[in-house]
């Protein structure tokens, strides 16, 4: 009775629990909810006053990619997005209140939408580049969708709409990049340790 | 079906980001236009060159911080902003006289330094933004303001 016992043990231990959430185990959706809480806590200790719009894409952009680049299954991006989305409300990130977890969910759930039109090639610094940079640009067409619904002022239009945007593409890009870079190196090690 | 290979999915990618930041650019100058005619968008001008926009909602959020600098609760209105609080956050502050122009005017007012002492920038409920003289008893000088010249 008692050896039974354990090799039940041993089994529930061992085998992961298929189908926890989305078509993923829950060592993943765990796994997943590290990477939304990186990306939160990120938001929250690195922006830096440097006063250029998007430079925050280089570690949030990075850190979606890459957890989209190690855990590639449908539904990722968005779970990563919901964790980070509520953290930043729990930090009181942003201006906008509740809405602001649109502005990390939006960017998640294109994130796996593109991984599928890449054919989840996410580890090609060219897939990850150009991924990193749209994901960084829907992010800011949040903000400005934001911003016209809740009437707050938007610098970006006195700053220039334009450079903002193309200063989101180049900083997500720039994540992107070196996400692919670290997913090239990581996954052979992910696939070997599971 | 044929399925597109990936060298085909990088370069309409691409193309998207293209799209995007070249869509960001038009719609910036067509907004600056558009806001430029109808006095939704004041830009502020110094030696021939804009040394900033000025809309509405910068016009509240310059408010804000005008309130909370100033000691006086009763200091200004909501939503109203000194003149001057607004051409030294533009990072104007070496100037003597200022041409304000009204939506449709090609002559403009000229007021000097001393003279926008009492001036203030008002936004109004259609977008546009008006100027107040509060030492004629809150009078409106100008209903649309349309731009801002620095002259030296």
């Amino acid at each position: 009775m008692r050896q039974t016992t354990k090799r039940d043990l041993a089994a529930e231990t061992t085998e992961p629990k298929e189908n926890f959430m989305m078509h993923m185990s829950l060592a993943d959706v765990l796994r997943l909810t590290m990477f939304g809480t990186l990306i939160g806590v990120s938001n929250f200790l690195l922006i830096l006053p440097i006063g250029i719009p998007g430079h925050t894409s280089i570690y949030w952009m990075g850190l979606l990619v890459l957890g989209k680049g190690l855990l590639p299954k449908p539904g990722s991006g968005t779970i990563m997005g919901i964790v980070s989305g509520i953290l930043a409300i729990v930090f009181g990130l942003g201006k906008e209140g509740p809405l602001l977890a649109f502005k990390y969910i939006i960017p998640g759930i294109l994130l796996d939408v593109l991984a599928i039109m890449f054919l989840y090639q996410l580890e090609s610094v060219w897939v990850g580049g150009i991924t990193g940079a749209l994901i960084s640009l829907s992010k800011l067409l949040v903000n400005i969708a934001l911003g016209v619904i809740l009437q707050i002022p938007m610098v970006f239009l006195t700053m220039g709409f334009g450079y903002a945007s193309l200063l989101h593409a180049i900083f997500g890009a720039i994540g992107g990049v070196m996400a692919s870079v670290l997913i090239k190196r990581l996954k052979p090690r992910m696939e070997a340790f599971s | 079906m044929q399925t597109m290979t990936l060298k085909r999915r990088i370069g309409v990618g691409l193309l998207l980001i293209t799209f995007l930041v070249g869509g960001a650019f038009l719609f910036e100058q067509v907004t600056k236009v558009r806001g430029s005619q109808n006095g939704e968008l004041i830009p502020v001008m110094q030696n021939n060159k804009i040394a900033a926009y000025v809309d509405a909602g910068t016009i509240k959020q310059l408010s804000m911080q005008e309130r909370a600098r100033s000691k006086d609760k009763n200091f200004n209105k909501p939503n109203e902003v000194s003149l001057d609080f607004v051409l030294g956050s533009a990072g104007i502050v070496d100037y003597h006289n200022i041409m304000i122009y009204a939506v449709g005017d090609d002559e403009g007012n000229s007021l000097s330094k001393e003279g926008i002492a009492d001036m203030t920038l008002f936004p109004n409920d259609n977008g546009t933004i008006s100027l107040v003289d509060k030492a004629g008893g809150n009078h409106v000088k100008i209903k649309e303001v349309s731009k801002l010249l620095i002259l030296n």
